[in-house]
């Protein structure tokens, strides 16, 4: 057994007995362990996949802000996130869905998208097996966050540190691609850089990889 | 509840065969694409071939199949939120939920 399971199953105990109290960036592992769809790597890398899947019922999304406790007047201080992402496999199961708290700095939502991007680019590129990017994923996403992407987060995540004159004159030649809906976007669109899953590349690259400018033109 | 994304994706589709194995409901359609459903133990869903889909409705972990000659099936789902996927003809995605 790897050293990071240990480590999760020795918190889930803890946990459960109720000797340290679960961070509130973290889900509650009895009620949100994670759940996948049956796919492939082929399925999940295409592009636009997670529009494909993205269905959670009214239902389902009560069911888990019940099992939690949270009542519908608190409802909005939390967003409702799949642990393993649809982008990884993930499933719209409530086994895999949980009230992420907006704020929960620096282990905020933003941090979470940022995970979720690196390691479907590491898992389509070849470099990390899928099964062990959910499994990552799903045990504790702040240590497969310090893993992948580095950590932990300094600030708000939401809020990316301010672009330098040059970055900023770099990003402009670039292209900013909603990794789930495989749309792109050009610099001057509103959309440029600003959807809840994507990355910058090069036109060229984006195309390469199959991805369609928005509406045609990207604007 | 319409589950609309699902309806959209389906409707109009014949229903060429239907096999039911280890709880799992496979339905094909003419077009050669596959709507595989998960399903609680003890079904028993009495679908005709040449059935056309109409609407699917979903409410409290139960999959309602409205056909156009009237007639309809429920199949309880054996985990609402990932039970459901319909593959096109080439195993493309279509729907996953």
């Amino acid at each position: 057994m790897r050293t990071v399971s240990k480590a999760f199953f020795a918190l889930c105990l803890l946990w459960s007995i109720g000797a340290v109290a679960r961070p509130s960036h973290l889900p509650d592992p009895k009620l949100t362990p994670g759940d996948v769809f049956d796919v492939t790597l082929a399925d999940i890398c295409t592009p636009g996949y997670s529009k494909t899947v993205r269905a959670v019922p009214k239902y389902l999304r009560d069911q888990v802000f019940h099992k939690y406790g949270i009542e519908p007047h608190h409802r909005g201080h939390y967003q409702l996130d799949h642990l393993i992402p649809l982008a990884l496999g993930g499933s719209n199961s409530v086994r895999n869905l949980w009230p992420q708290p907006h704020h929960a700095s620096p282990w905020s939502a933003g941090a979470k998208d940022r995970l979720e991007n690196r390691l479907r680019r590491l898992v389509c590129a070849g470099k990390l097996d899928l099964e062990t990017a959910q499994q990552e994923i799903a045990a504790d996403w702040t240590e497969a966050y310090r893993r992948h992407v580095g950590g932990p987060p300094v600030a708000s995540a939401r809020e990316p540190p301010p672009l330098t004159a040059k970055e900023h004159e770099a990003r402009k030649h670039e292209v900013w691609v909603n990794t789930n809906s495989g749309k792109f976007w050009r610099h001057g669109s509103r959309y440029f850089g600003n959807t809840k899953h994507g990355e910058f590349m090069t036109e060229a690259e984006a195309v390469h990889r199959g991805y369609k400018p928005a509406g045609g033109a990207g604007r | 509840m319409r589950n609309q994304k699902l309806t959209n994706v389906i409707k109009g589709r014949t229903v060429r065969s239907v096999t039911v194995e280890h709880e799992r409901l496979i339905i094909v359609f003419d077009d050669h694409s596959t709507m595989t459903v998960k399903t609680a133990p003890g079904l028993a869903a009495a679908i005709s071939a040449g059935a056309k889909v109409k609407a699917v409705m979903e409410d409290a972990a139960e999959c309602t199949l409205q056909f156009e000659n009237g007639s309809s099936v429920t199949v309880k789902l054996a985990n609402p939120g990932a039970s459901v996927a319909v593959r096109a003809r080439d195993r493309a995605v279509e729907y996953l939920g």
